[in-house]
């Protein structure tokens, strides 16, 4: 196709998986998250040269990704939900242990408002600044803190992770 | 992480990378190309539109104080609510069928990336009602048969069958099932269902539901029914007398007017035991009903297209026959091979005119070699863009037809009993 960003290809190549990873964390359902990426990275090619020169691209990704959830979780609420128990199963590697931590992260994670979530998973699991949490979700850095320090009050006290995180300290 | 180990927000962290590492269907660069295209031609398509509106008030309001105003077209008049540019387009979603460990399930998934959508439901209160088969007309708008069964066995006896209509949403929801009038089926398991673009007509392929399963010495009948009055007519199979030739329908299809349809049949003669063998004439054949609303017997339709006249179906079988929305066409999918030699064996989709007379084209052809599978066929209402499950031995594909090639659709195929759009 003509037209096509430089190392665009490359990127989507390098770290499809990761911001699948992320996307899954957000919305707890793995079509939805391969969905979330691709809208995501089909909106970042238009303005992939002008992102390169101001900005990191894949803050900028991740910055779309989580603005086009919290769009789709808006639009979505009256839709007939996404099936969360199709019959696909587990992923090929599974081990029972890691599907118990999958389930548990996933109901707690469901339990978190969305913008917890999103400041959670952008600071614990792809470990960014608060400063660049701020930037993604166009906020101020005191609310990213305070938000964070909400989100892991509530989930301090979720039964479904109580067990593993004893036995993470352990 | 930055915080020292034991800290919560560590083993946090620690547990959600556990928990998302697993791996992902890769997204490929090519994915994304296809996406950017598709939003420029959407932008571009809305440009257009809004200049199109912007002078189409202009019109309007002129045509107004001219008193030449039209009200829209009135759905099931025969003037199709989808024109041909909307109806050409490729579904958005596709309408699957799947058999799991867990049970089937009818399922709306989009076609651009396979994701699952909802799930499509009985509304009647039986648990034991099984959401399929599932016609499409135009406008995402989709004709469910809710069987309801007398136990949890997917192949249990059915007491009765109805019919809905349900529409899917432009985000992939279903928004509520609304009963078809004269869609009661008493008594009756349905095998196959067709419906008009409009929506105004449908049919039905149905047999006792007191069979377990379908048999192939069981007469199917054809049920046409007008959506809007409820009024039926029954298209009754010949019974299997002996030494006498039925013609009991394989697949059905609709045209755009709904005043024909088509059927796929092989004749089929029975002969008592010990008695003569009855010589049958003909092989696979298109026929058609050509006034469905009168009712009457399916061995009294018109021969549309002899199919083992225009085709060698000597090492050849066609599974699925679909007449085109004006009737001109019919796009068959074949198993075998067309050559006539045993192998290599192929599958094929093929599209030939109605009339018999003209050129063959074809629009799918895989080579599957020594054998192959096969589990569904299925057209878009404006019998332009086709699903297929199929393959060699080895492994199969379910899939849309795009420009000659198989691209796959989720789910796994293994797990595919059929699909339609």
């Amino acid at each position: 196709m003509s037209g096509e960003p430089e190392g665009f290809a490359q990127f989507v190549e390098a770290r499809e998986q990761a911001l699948q990873r992320t996307a899954w964390l957000l919305t707890g359902d793995r079509d939805l998250a391969k969905d979330l990426v691709q809208t995501a990275l089909v909106r970042a090619w238009p303005r992939w040269e002008r992102i390169k020169r101001r900005d990191d691209p894949e803050v900028y990704v991740r910055r779309v990704i989580v603005n086009t959830w919290a769009t789709w979780s808006r639009r979505r609420w009256r839709a007939e939900k996404a099936t969360g128990t199709l019959p696909e199963g587990p992923a090929p590697e599974d081990v029972a242990a890691d599907v118990a931590v999958r389930l548990a992260i996933r109901g707690a994670l469901a339990s978190l408002t969305e913008r917890q979530r999103a400041v959670l998973v952008l600071r614990v699991f792809d470990d960014l600044s608060e400063a660049h949490v701020a930037r993604i979700l166009d906020c101020a850095v005191g609310t990213v803190k305070s938000t964070m320090s909400q989100a892991l009050a509530k989930l301090r006290n979720d039964p479904r992770l109580a067990d593993f995180m004893e036995a993470e300290k352990r | 992480m930055t915080e020292p180990h034991g800290d919560p927000q560590a083993t946090l962290g620690g547990l959600m990378t556990t928990a998302a590492d697993m791996p992902f269907p890769q997204i490929h660069i090519e994915t994304i190309r296809r996406g950017v295209r598709r939003r420029r031609r959407a932008a571009s398509a809305a440009a257009v539109a809004a200049v199109l509106l912007i002078s189409g008030v202009g019109v309007a309001l002129a045509a107004q104080r001219n008193g030449q105003v039209q009200g829209p077209p009135t759905p099931g008049t025969g003037s199709h609510s989808a024109g041909p540019a909307h109806a050409s387009r490729m579904p958005h979603f596709y309408i699957v069928r799947t058999s799991t460990s867990k049970g089937e399930f009818t399922t709306v998934r989009a076609t651009a990336t396979g994701a699952a959508k909802a799930r499509v439901r009985c509304p009647v209160g039986a648990a034991n009602a099984a959401p399929w088969p599932v016609a499409p007309a135009a406008r995402q708008t989709f004709f469910l048969i809710c069987q309801v069964g007398a136990g949890r066995d997917p192949s249990a006896k059915v007491s009765e069958s109805r019919v809905y209509r349900f529409q899917v949403t432009s985000a992939g929801g279903v928004a509520g099932y609304v009963p078809v009038r004269g869609g009661t089926l008493a008594g009756l398991k349905v095998q196959a269902i067709s419906a008009t673009p409009d929506g105004s007509k449908i049919a039905v392929m149905v047999y006792p539901g007191s069979e377990r399963n379908f048999s192939p010495a069981t007469p199917i009948n054809i049920i046409v029914i007008n959506t809007q009055t409820g009024a039926r007519a029954t298209w009754h199979a010949a019974r299997p007398v002996p030494g006498k030739t039925v013609y009991w329908p394989q697949q059905i299809s609709l045209t755009a007017d709904g005043r024909r349809v088509a059927f796929l049949t092989t004749p089929q003669c029975f002969h008592a035991k010990n008695g003569p063998r009855c010589a049958m004439a003909g092989g696979q054949q298109v026929r058609v009903i050509d006034h469905p609303a009168t009712g009457g017997e399916l061995n009294g339709t018109r021969v549309l297209a002899q199919l083992s006249s225009s085709l060698n179906l000597t090492a050849a079988s066609v599974m699925n026959a679909v007449i085109s929305p004006d009737g001109s066409t019919l796009t068959l999918s074949i198993v075998g091979n067309l050559a006539g030699r045993a192998q290599p064996d192929t599958v094929s989709v093929l599209r030939i005119p109605a009339a018999g007379r003209g050129k063959h084209r074809l629009v799918f052809r895989m080579v599957t070699g020594n054998g192959y599978q096969y589990t569904y066929f299925s057209a878009d209402p404006s019998v332009r863009h086709f699903l297929l499950g199929s393959g060699p031995l080895s492994h199969m594909t379910q899939g849309r037809i795009d420009d000659g090639k198989l691209i796959p659709l989720k789910p796994a195929a293994f797990t595919v009993i059929s699909a339609v759009w």
